[in-house]
């Protein structure tokens, strides 16, 4: 009962902070378009899943004249300027005490992953659970386990039966340092040491999907270490199993 | 605006050409190396070209020629001070004028027209010091077809002239990354001319795009999409537009790379855990998987005579580059030294990788010589990525940061002259580049 109760929390956690924040533009696109799906689509409003995403592709045939690149007007109206926006919620924070763009130091990005704070709160606070990675490293660190025990209890609706509230996709990203081919394998292989580690906690293997993109979503794109040291990750991302 | 200028507004080039490059560590038999032979430079006189047509042309065929030869540094250009011209007869052509010039050939062409929309051209060589005409090529063109056309004339000089292949004709395939209103990114998989005018684009997608590799008879393109939220493997019919999904494995689907035959591609999966290599009969969509350890393998490309797969891996801690003997079955280790070596493209005569090698904690393109193991870096540009050789060996792309905007662009760069031409976008950023196999051209020779 007390599982289920932290359970209902972290989805009205996600309710108010689905209907409460406004849209948002975000650097990442998975955060603007999150916001939208949940606004629109409330039948389905529970967490955000690289599924939700809608894209749009256009094919053209080489033989079509109508191939020639055209101006479009709304990309010459864009500005050169790299604006240095912050992970969804952490930007939240950093604009509601300072009121302006800053950039957080390695401390400041911790906030809302230390052992006590619940994955719901973390949620509640708009902050996407993101585990960080050294360069060309896909190993865990002793912290980021930490990070991750933290929340396994959250996971399950009964341990003993290994029935989980939750299905999670981790999300690999890579720096945009290096080749991109090796990046997408990369990004895949920091989802898939936190996977292993999750199963070592006995999370069911089918509640863990991996994906990576490589270093196609980074969170700067500032091309210094102090930014694409935060580019190196694994995302959370949840999925409701009470959906079906 | 017509469709000419749109795309020149749109990408907007920037030929900046850097004819002084100095090249540092690096020694320069290596591109002689390449090329087989320490030649002179090569004065030639381009006359402007005879256009007997009163159709305006879109391009200036003269001037691509021109530029063409000119980046290939094998050329010494020789103005002369004369209008457009073709002679009637060796009598006509004045060669004592020519050799005063310092000039020991000379290109004329004449362009007419060859009903609607279509062009003959010819083009004959002169050789100043016998005092005679060495041949006339002729081919018919459509007025689609100006820039290639131009592009092809640049090859059949260089090739009678030099002995060695280049591909000025040849195009580049590379992705665009710009965004939209909404701050979201616009992905455009373009292909252009290998100067990067004429730029085209074959998709266009809101989900990235990534690593085009092209078919060996340059008629389709293998890329990895993720349009449907993963990462898939699509091949691209050019002609058409017509896409058939190749690869939608669990896991990672990406870096397609073609067998010299065409009739395989090899990619990097990820449906045991890791990410392996397999190769992929396109035909049956049979795969069979080349690599197995719990370590990172990817970026896989075929030795021309399709003897090795070379890739990358990280089986020993750190990204290097390996071979597969594909008749023995055997592995063997390709780069010792370095941090970071990876993102291998291997030159035709099976001699060269070029690759990004990190030196003075710098991730730059350098030429790896296989036999002798040493590593040449050849750029002093940042955060370098995706070297892609030409089909001659002559020409390298790659992408690289503009540092001003910190937004990604390609360069071009000519081993032998060592001058580099970028290739930016207005507001985004233009990445992995792939060079596209030669063109071959149907056309009449005649002798003297």
């Amino acid at each position: 009962m007390k599982k289920l109760s932290i359970f209902s929390f972290l989805i009205s956690g996600l309710f108010l902070n689905a209907c409460v924040l406004p849209p948002e533009k975000g650097d990442i696109d998975a955060d603007a378009q999150s916001v939208t799906q949940q606004e629109n689509d409330l039948d389905n409003p529970l967490f955000i899943s690289p599924k939700d995403r809608k894209g749009s592709i256009e094919v053209t045939a080489l033989e079509d004249d109508s191939n020639l690149v055209e101006v479009s007007e709304e990309l010459q109206d864009q500005n050169n300027q790299t604006t240095p926006t912050l992970p969804r919620g952490l930007q939240e924070l950093a604009d509601s005490s300072t009121k302006q763009y800053y950039i957080a130091t390695q401390e400041e990005l911790k906030i809302g992953r230390k052992e006590e704070e619940s994955l719901a709160a973390l949620l509640e606070l708009g902050l996407q659970p993101t585990i960080y990675f050294g360069f060309d490293h896909s190993q865990l660190s002793e912290e980021s386990k930490q990070i991750l025990l933290a929340y396994k209890k959250e996971f399950f609706i009964n341990e003993a039966t290994s029935t989980v509230a939750i299905t999670l996709t981790l999300e690999g990203h890579t720096d945009q340092v290096g080749t991109t081919q090796y990046n997408l394998s990369l990004g895949f292989k920091r989802a898939l040491s936190i996977k292993e580690f999750l199963l070592e906690q006995g999370i069911p293997e089918n509640a863990l999907k991996i994906e990576s993109f490589g270093e196609e979503r980074p969170v700067f794109e500032i091309p210094t270490e102090e930014y694409q040291r935060y580019n190196r990750r694994v995302e959370i991302y949840f999925a409701s199993q009470r959906k079906e | 605006m017509n469709h000419q200028s749109k795309a020149k507004a749109y990408i907007v080039v920037f030929a900046v050409i850097l004819l002084s490059f100095t090249m540092g560590v690096v020694k320069a038999d290596i591109y002689v190396d390449i090329l087989g032979g320490d030649e002179q430079r090569i004065p030639i006189v381009v006359l402007p070209f005879d256009v007997q047509t009163k159709k305006e042309l879109k391009h200036k065929m003269d001037k691509i020629v021109l530029n063409d030869l000119s980046r290939s540094g094998l050329f010494s250009l020789i103005e002369a001070p004369v209008t457009s011209h073709s002679f009637s007869s060796n009598n006509d052509v004045g060669y004592k004028f020519f050799r005063k010039l310092g000039a020991e050939n000379i290109i004329a062409a004449q362009i007419k027209d060859n009903g609607p929309n279509s062009y003959l051209l010819r083009v004959s060589l002169y050789d100043v010091l016998l005092k005679k005409k060495k041949w006339t090529y002729s081919w018919g063109f459509s007025s689609k077809q100006l820039r290639q056309s131009a592009h092809q004339i640049s090859d059949l000089i260089f090739k009678e002239i030099t002995g060695k292949e280049s591909a000025f004709s040849s195009n580049l395939a590379f992705i665009t990354v710009q965004k939209n209103k909404k701050n979201r990114r616009i992905y455009r998989l373009q292909i252009a001319d290998s100067d990067g005018f004429d730029a085209k684009t074959v998709l266009k997608s809101t989900d990235p795009i990534l690593s085009p590799a092209w078919s060996p008879n340059g008629q389709r393109l293998a890329y990895t999409s993720f349009e449907n939220g993963r990462s898939e493997i699509y091949i691209h019919h050019l002609q058409t537009g017509k896409r058939e999904l190749v690869a939608s494995y669990k896991g990672i689907n990406g870096s397609p790379a073609w067998s010299p035959d065409g009739e395989s591609l090899a990619m990097t999966l990820s449906m045991q855990g890791n990410s392996e290599i397999y190769i992929m009969n396109l035909l049956t969509k049979k795969l069979r998987r080349l690599t197995k350890n719990p370590s990172i393998d990817t970026e896989a490309n075929f030795s021309h005579n399709g003897k090795y797969v070379y890739f990358t891996s990280n089986r020993k801690g750190k990204p290097q580059i390996y071979r597969l003997n594909m008749y023995t079955g055997r592995t063997e280790q390709v780069t010792k030294i370095g941090e970071y070596n990876a993102g291998s493209s291997i030159s035709k005569d099976g001699k060269y990788l070029a690759l990004i090698h990190s030196s003075e904690k710098k991730l730059r393109v350098a030429l790896y010589d296989i036999e002798n193991e040493e590593f040449h870096p050849i750029t002093d540009t940042f955060l370098d990525d995706s070297p892609s050789i030409s089909p001659g060996a002559n020409m390298l792309v790659y992408s690289s940061i503009d540092r001003i905007n910190n937004n990604g662009q390609l360069v071009i760069m000519d081993l032998r002259a060592r001058s580099k031409t970028s290739l930016k976008i207005s507001n985004g950023t233009v990445k992995e580049p792939a060079w596209g196999p030669a063109r071959q051209i149907t056309f009449k020779k005649t002798l003297n």
